[in-house]
């Protein structure tokens, strides 16, 4: 066999693994050992452009080359021409061939920060991590003062991706002040918003960047503890952080001295089990305490007496992750990114009936139409796109006249709609609108904890007149009543998820009123 | 569909909401509990042989069902999880958890070990495994299949992919198909919406899951599980 070994790359993540990815590397590694090739396969996460997975990469001495969205009987071809030998460049002529992949528009013309990593490295290798620049931050923030870290992501103006913005920096510095013998760092992984995977992404293809912020929140605000609560639809997720977090432990990066200094931190993945209000941060903190998650009235806010009430600090997964970037370029750096008061960047994730779907990472400031259009490339379907949710089952559902709109929260806080955590679903024309409405009742009525009585009969009294209105039943009263209705959720809740319900029933009611009255004049149920 | 083999004798029938609920027990004295029966089965059983929606699994609804309270399996499967995770703060997600993970549910009759390991109430412990939508307290087919209903899959299809899977798997969601290979259950997102519609089997999410799809999955399901016997 020749000394120099290439690489190739298949990715392990779940949507790649969902359009079978491993069956495209079980060929491959077939291919390699029955033909002695001077192919090493590395299973990396993904670059997160998914309408080409499963992708795969050849590392060549230029660079890494891009072939997908590919099949098994792409890897016949593959073999048969001898692509993985760069010095034929005959992988040119492969019909699935894609150019360097840095070089692919979708990846090219991002900011990818928090991202930097995903897709690149094996996830599970501590070497890749460290070589591509990983534990750097940690080190950094292990030669400083607390406060010192915690000025330093005030200053960056990182505030919470989870969709609440809370100035994360603040956030921390509550925690920092609170005086107790234990406290403890909460990690929100319960990304159940429809059209979010960025979370998921970051956990199954670069598991230490997030249990590296979760280390540097520790040294910030002096907890030694750390729970990850998951959400159980994540079982990849689950299986990558159990053993990212065994290597971290066996390597010193988790336990007692990390990495040669005083610090100590345990670290846990909490799975939960199916229940949407988890991710809502004092709901989850009953959860992880073994309770009904039913949401806690604030105050008290968990900083102050959160997690076995003792000060806490819950940060969304994303948050965290991009805290070792920050410890390791500076503040500054992260700060020059973004627009208004939103600095840094988000990773937006395009998906439901777009062509291009994927993760977009882009600092503050952009807009919609770039993501739906320059990224996205329009509908899947091909007809013309109508309406896009953004923010999750509680976002607004925009019309093409909001397309504009700057992606910044307080951009569209103003047109009385949410950026959230960044997810962005489209529909093309053939969508109701009158039943989109009657589902963001009804998730709320199968989600709701139940502890309020705005949100959990609110919602069942919200899906019987949103019935009543499709069917054509006293039109004029039922829109009364149920602007009367979304009133009283959105100021009587307790949390959010009640509160912010009537979001998306509002803005389909304001902006796609046709489609109520179409189908009550169909009486189309 | 596949129906209670050699069916022998109805048990009792009983009208429970829009559901008529009937036992029969079968050949091996199993008890067969089925749902949604047109009322005319009470009186004529062999019409269930007949009928096109059966959705159950062997003796789900029946709390006589032998064995079941009484199973020393479960309950030293009960006692040994508690003893291994009761220290741990917050324990009883992580208990319920690891029941389930060996059993597919968690057993009713494990609840008072579970309150006594744990120093709760059983109804304390009864309202968590009521609250989350994953625990279940019955067995489940052979295979859940987790179709996603959130908004992401229904700007592609998902609708119809539900109602097709509904249709072809002669099961609600909720339910189990009459041959206990199925449970069909929804769930909201799989945070595969970049490929939508998505469907999950256990540890493997499927994507871009369209009619065809779905029935060269569950297909796939069955001639599995013939394998296996």
């Amino acid at each position: 066999m020749p000394a120099a070994t290439s690489k190739i790359f298949i990715p392990c993540d779940t949507t790649a693994c969902s359009l079978g990815a491993d069956s495209v590397a079980a060929v491959v590694q077939q291919a390699i050992v029955e033909n002695q090739l001077p192919l090493q396969l590395v299973r990396n996460g993904s670059r997160g452009l998914y309408w080409l997975e499963p992708m795969i990469e050849l590392e060549t001495p230029q660079g890494r080359i891009a072939f997908g969205p590919v099949t098994p009987d792409n890897i016949d071809e593959f073999m048969a021409a001898e692509c993985w030998n760069c010095s034929k460049q005959s992988y040119t002529s492969h019909p699935r061939y894609l150019g360097f992949t840095e070089d692919i528009a979708y990846l090219k013309n991002q900011q990818r920060l928090t991202f930097a990593r995903v897709g690149v490295i094996d996830p599970v290798s501590l070497e890749d991590y460290c070589q591509h620049g990983g534990f750097a931050g940690l080190k950094n923030a292990l030669s400083l003062e607390s406060q010192a870290i915690v000025d330093i992501v005030k200053a960056s103006g990182l505030r919470g991706r989870g969709g609440a913005a809370f100035p994360t920096g603040i956030k921390w510095q509550t925690v920092l002040d609170a005086t107790s013998a234990q406290k403890y760092i909460v990690c929100n992984a319960d990304e159940g918003d429809s059209g979010t995977y960025s979370d998921r992404m970051l956990m199954e293809s670069d598991p230490f960047t997030l249990i590296e912020g979760m280390l540097i929140a520790g040294l910030a605000v002096g907890a030694d503890a750390g729970y990850i609560y998951l959400r159980e639809e994540y079982p990849l997720a689950r299986k990558v952080l159990h053993r990212a977090i065994e290597i971290a432990s066996e390597n010193s990066y988790l336990g007692q001295n990390i990495a040669g200094s005083k610090f100590s931190f345990t670290l846990e993945v909490r799975v939960g089990a199916g229940a949407y209000i988890c991710g809502e941060e004092t709901s989850m903190l009953e959860s992880l305490e073994g309770r009904r998650g039913e949401v806690r009235p604030k105050p008290p806010l968990p900083a102050i007496a959160g997690l076995f009430a003792q000060p806490t600090v819950v940060n969304n997964v994303i948050s965290l992750a991009t805290v070792p970037i920050i410890l390791t370029q500076g503040a500054e750096y992260y700060e020059n990114y973004g627009a208004g008061r939103c600095r840094g960047t988000l990773p937006f994730q395009l998906a439901g009936n777009i062509k291009y779907t994927g993760l977009v990472e882009l600092a503050f400031g952009s807009s919609l139409n770039t993501l739906l259009n320059d990224f996205g490339g329009g509908t899947r379907s091909g007809k013309p796109m109508r309406a896009v949710q953004v923010g999750g089952p509680l976002g607004a559902y925009l019309p093409e006249s909001q397309w504009d709109t700057p992606l910044d929260y307080e951009a569209f806080i103003a047109i009385d709609a949410v950026l959230g955590h960044g997810g962005v679903i489209a529909f093309d024309d053939s969508v109701d609108m009158s039943e989109q409405a009657r589902f963001s009742m009804e998730f709320c009525v199968i989600e709701s904890c139940g502890k309020c009585t705005p949100c959990r009969i609110g919602s069942v009294r919200g899906v019987e007149l949103l019935d009543k209105i499709r069917a054509g039943t006293e039109l004029a009263d039922n829109f009364n009543l149920l602007e009367d209705l979304c009133y009283t959720m959105e100021n009587a809740s307790l949390c959010a998820m009640g509160g912010m319900t009537p979001i998306p029933v509002r803005s389909a009611l304001q902006h796609f009123a046709e489609d109520f009255e179409a189908s009550s004049r169909q009486g189309n149920l | 569909m596949k129906n209670p083999p050699g069916l022998l004798a109805l048990i009792s029938a009983c009208e429970l909401h829009w559901e008529t609920i009937v036992r029969v027990n079968d050949d091996d004295e199993r008890v067969w509990v089925l749902v949604d029966m047109p009322s005319s089965v009470i009186d004529n059983p062999t019409e269930i042989k007949n009928n096109r929606a059966i959705s159950t699994s062997p003796g789900v609804l029946d709390p006589n069902r032998k064995g079941m309270s009484s199973d020393p399996q479960y309950t030293q499967l009960a006692e040994q999880i508690v003893s291994e995770l009761e220290d741990s703060p917050g324990a009883l997600l992580p208990v319920l958890h690891a029941l389930q993970d060996k059993l597919g549910f968690v057993p009713t009759t494990v609840v008072a070990i579970i309150a006594a390991g744990l120093n709760l109430s059983r109804a304390e412990v009864h309202g968590v495994i009521s609250f989350y939508h994953y625990f279940r307290s019955t067995p489940p087919g052979r295979n859940t299949i987790q179709i996603c209903r959130a908004e992401s899959c229904q700007a592609v299809g998902g609708r119809a992919l539900a109602a097709h899977a509904i249709k072809s798997l002669q099961c609600n969601f909720n339910q189990t198909s009459a041959d206990g290979e199925f449970t069909l259950a929804p769930v909201y997102c799989l945070g595969n919406c970049a490929c939508s519609p998505a469907i999950r089997v256990g540890e493997a999410i499927y994507g871009h899951v369209d009619a065809a799809k779905f029935d060269s999955i569950v297909s796939e399901l069955l001639t599995r599980a013939v394998d296996i016997k």
